[in-house]
């Protein structure tokens, strides 16, 4: 299905390194963006976090 | 895209105001090294199960690729959409080649630290000087109903309109803090725009019949959350919701506000301190119940009244000074104490007739006074002028206290502790409770709650005393004579006879009973 929509890409300036080091407290550290992308979007589609 | 989100919005604005939202609260958690990237670009998206793709988005994570770390860029279209005055947030990058798309981008960039920078440049820094002022924001409805709006701003305008009975701190009225609804705002540049040291902002969203309100208490200085709470509620009577939510976000935030103000003005060199900030300084002093102090307080309240003569709530505190003095019997001539409060406090009634606080503290002296009709008027007005005060419920608690209404003055002391937990008065109202105990009889009870508050604030005369009075009633030899020995320790030349002026029990009988308990204590006549 095709729809016209505003899209919001984010990425953690390195992630990659950060996961390598600790995968648990790399995830710890996302969730507080993801908190704030969650009480932002009713109706939106989040991929990914 | 493993190590990243892609989030659909049905609209630009909430994109934006998201991203901003995003990045500023990675700013204010400082301890964080933390920094992300955003790209936001408005265009056809397909999905498919779980993901979603199509130039729109590819677009998009392009231009999260360019972006500062901490910064956010946006194409052409999302800026043209967005309108003034949140596209005026962007500067123009002009077009940029971007990785795998044909034709260049139009590219706008949003920099958390540029933004800061270019506002702190041409604007003043954040008010410090006078009464604080708080502005409430419109809460956000996160839902698509957009009937919640009257939920949403009723419960702002509401808190707007219980936070103004405060005199501690000004309230921005609503019909400027709404100019910022539904708009991606930095609460530092609320701050510097109206000049208000704190911003209290919030969220509504529904999700059937259940409701989920959160709020946050943020210092526009240092962007620090000073508070924050979140209400789940389900939505049987709107109005009640409402009501008691609005109550608990009001009773949190005008004593976290009172807190930072104090720790505001404590962090101050004395040479920069306002008016207010002596007041301020002179209530910390205070709550510290002891002689030093208490004449510290009352030197910095005339130093703030040599500038600022009219501030009612100046007058109110010197009122509380005299009291606390005399019933500490630090100033051993009782009535010429009561009748200094008296005067203070009915001039601080004079000069604002509707300050809730004002009216606690004479309602207060007139108790000392022994006028006790009196006492009660201004006591209830105090209450009916604002609700949220724990001093209104705090002073009547000691009122009912005097007057030996033991259910009145327990309900009144458990409104007034919820209200304000940590206040620094909580001892005077424990003490008030304390004396209905005591008339009550139940001696027991009274010693107990006597010791909790002691142990709270050690040497707080009124507990000590009826630590005192509850053992020499429960006959308790030896532990009523060390109570007495502690008594005389704190308050030497204390008698039987003095306590009788100091402590306003109302009724004869009552107040045999009480001296009584003293007497058989061992306290000298």
């Amino acid at each position: 299905m095709r729809r016209l929509a505003a899209i919001l890409a984010a990425d953690i300036v390195g992630f990659t390194a950060l996961m390598a080091q600790n995968e648990q407290a790399a995830l710890n550290r996302i969730m507080p963006f993801a908190a704030v992308i969650s009480t932002r979007t009713s109706d939106s589609m989040v991929v990914g976090w | 895209m493993g190590d990243g989100a892609l989030v659909e919005f049905a609209s630009v604005a909430e994109a934006v105001s998201c991203a901003i939202a995003i990045q500023n609260s990675i700013v204010r958690s400082t301890a964080d090294d933390i920094k992300l990237r955003i790209g936001i670009n408005l265009g056809d998206v397909i999905s498919s199960g779980d993901d979603i793709y199509g130039d729109g988005v590819n677009i998009a994570a392009r231009l999260e690729g360019i972006a500062d770390p901490g910064g956010i860029c946006i194409s052409g279209i999302v800026h043209q959409s967005l309108g003034s005055p949140n596209s005026g947030m962007f500067h123009d990058l002009g077009p940029q080649s971007l990785k795998n798309v044909t034709a260049p981008v139009n590219v706008f960039a949003w920099h958390p630290e540029k933004h800061a920078h270019q506002a702190s440049a041409n604007r003043a820094p954040i008010s410090d000087e006078g009464k604080a002022s708080i502005a409430v924001l419109a809460f956000d409805n996160m839902s698509t109903d957009p009937e919640q709006e009257y939920f949403s701003d009723g419960i702002a305008e509401d808190i707007i309109t219980a936070l103004s009975h405060f005199r501690d701190f000004f309230v921005i009225a609503r019909n400027t803090s709404f100019t910022y609804k539904g708009k991606p705002v930095r609460v530092d540049q609320v701050c510097r725009d109206l000049s208000v040291r704190y911003v209290l902002e919030g969220s509504v969203r529904k999700a059937g019949s259940r409701i989920r309100v959160t709020a946050q208490l943020i210092e526009g200085k240092t962007g620090a959350h000073l508070w924050a709470d979140r209400f789940d509620r389900d939505l049987t009577d709107v109005f009640a919701v409402q009501d008691e939510i609005t109550q608990s976000i009001v009773t949190a935030v005008a004593p976290e506000t009172m807190g930072a103000e104090t720790r505001r003005a404590r962090s101050k060199r004395p040479e920069n301190l306002s008016a207010w900030d002596l007041v301020l300084r002179a209530r910390w002093h205070l709550g510290q119940f002891n002689r030093a102090d208490n004449e510290t307080a009352t030197r910095l309240l005339n130093q703030s009244l040599a500038t600022e003569p009219d501030d009612s709530v100046t007058h109110a505190t010197l009122a509380l000074c005299h009291l606390m003095a005399m019933l500490h019997y630090w100033r051993t001539d009782t009535s010429a104490e009561i009748k200094l409060a008296q005067q203070s406090a009915e001039k601080a009634v004079q000069l604002d007739s509707n300050n809730a606080h004002a009216h606690a503290i004479l309602g207060m002296s007139e108790s000392f006074a022994r006028n006790f009709e009196a006492a009660e008027k201004h006591l209830l007005r105090s209450i009916d002028l604002n609700p949220n005060l724990a001093m209104g419920h705090g002073n009547i608690t000691a009122y009912y206290g005097v007057s030996g209404d033991y259910d009145k003055a327990k309900s009144a002391y458990e409104c007034a502790v919820a209200l304000s937990p940590r206040d620094p008065l909580k001892p005077f109202w424990r003490g008030g409770f304390g004396a209905a105990i005591f008339l009550s009889g139940a001696y027991e009870e009274c010693l107990e709650n006597a010791r909790e508050g002691l142990r709270e604030t050690p040497g707080f005369a009124s507990l000590m005393r009826q630590e005192a009075a509850a053992l020499g009633m429960l006959e308790s030899g030896d532990n009523a004579k060390q109570s007495v020995q502690r008594l005389l320790t704190a308050m030497p030349g204390l008698t039987v006879t003095t306590v009788r002026h100091i402590v306003p029990i109302r009724y004869p009988d009552d107040h045999e009973r009480w001296l009584e308990g003293l007497r058989r204590a061992g306290l000298p006549e």
